[in-house]
């Protein structure tokens, strides 16, 4: 990886405690030595587990990007490592139902946001830029509208890409939440060029 | 070493063992225990006892906040997590009633 796309020159918010940049260079470790810090922080997990993605599948095409243009690959991966580390972190709790009312379950925003990046990120070609869950998601039954905006490889059919994305997010969605969703709404955004990984460039 | 001590330890166990939960993390109260056991025993380690209890003169809080293993059904996983804990107090018979709080925060 190349010093043009280093995530440390992000702002310096932290994640649990730690920040992206710190995260990132915990994954250039081998994650060894084992910081248990990281290892037990639910939100650290969720973003290295979004970069580990987006280094394996996905960094090496906008490596390739940002040398012809640099300046606009540079800002949207910016803006990509950025909403892992906001989306990371557990935002609202989200309600589960159970008919005891001295039991009370919960599933993170930040957990949710993490199931829709996986989930998107696991589209062919495709690479989630944001995502939103837009509505009052601490009230069982309220509508929720489910934004993201994605990066997709030139070449690849739009239409279906969007199309097996929103399937993809809902199927998830609707297996761990009990969310009432309204809408999955793909927008894309940017277009890539494919590019071959090699060893190097995913080192 | 307190009671709150082991009673987190082994509800930590009982819910790492639970089917579709891949960790455990420490909840957000658990300093509660871990303040607790230090008055008790200073040498007593808390890193097993992940799962909060706190009490008060009516009740006892018992927190669980868990990571769930995406081929499970979170709200499934949230319920059996809640199931084995209930179980698990009314088995050795707590005085105070129970509120019990199970959080997902990770799906892996």
């Amino acid at each position: 990886m190349t010093d043009s796309l280093d995530p440390g020159a992000l702002d310096s918010e932290d994640l649990d405690g730690h920040s992206i940049d710190e995260l990132s260079d915990y994954l250039d470790s081998g994650r060894s030595p084992r910081n248990p810090d990281i290892e037990n922080s639910p939100g650290c997990q969720i973003a290295l587990a979004a970069l580990t993605r987006l280094r394996a599948t996905t960094w090496a095409m906008l490596e390739a990007e940002a040398e012809s243009d640099p300046e606009r690959d540079n800002v949207w991966i910016t803006r990509v490592l950025d909403n892992i580390k906001r989306e990371a972190r557990a935002g609202r709790d989200i309600p589960i139902s159970h008919p005891d009312p001295t039991v009370e379950l919960t599933v993170t925003e930040g957990s949710v946001r993490g199931l829709i990046r996986a989930a998107g990120d696991g589209t062919g070609g495709a690479i989630i830029g944001k995502c939103v869950l837009d509505g009052d998601v601490t009230v069982p039954g309220e509508p929720i509208e489910v934004n993201v905006t994605a990066s997709v490889a030139w070449g690849e059919n739009l239409q279906a890409i969007a199309a097996l994305m929103r399937a993809r997010i809902l199927d998830d969605l609707r297996l761990h939440t009990e969310l009432n969703i309204l809408s999955v709404n793909v927008m894309i955004q940017d277009i890539h060029t494919r590019h071959s990984a090699t060893t190097k460039d995913v080192q | 070493m307190s009671i709150d001590l082991d009673l987190s330890r082994e509800l930590t166990r009982l819910v790492q063992e639970t089917e579709g939960v891949t960790d455990v993390y420490a909840a957000g109260s658990l300093g509660t225990v871990i303040s607790l056991s230090a008055v008790n025993a200073v040498s007593d380690s808390a890193d097993d006892a992940k799962v909060a209890v706190a009490r008060s003169t009516e009740r006892v809080d018992i927190h669980a906040n868990i990571c769930v293993n995406s081929s499970h059904s979170v709200p499934v996983t949230l319920r059996a997590v809640s199931d084995v804990i209930a179980t698990y107090l009314n088995t050795v018979g707590s005085a105070e009633p129970a509120f019990i709080s199970v959080k997902a925060s990770r799906i892996e």
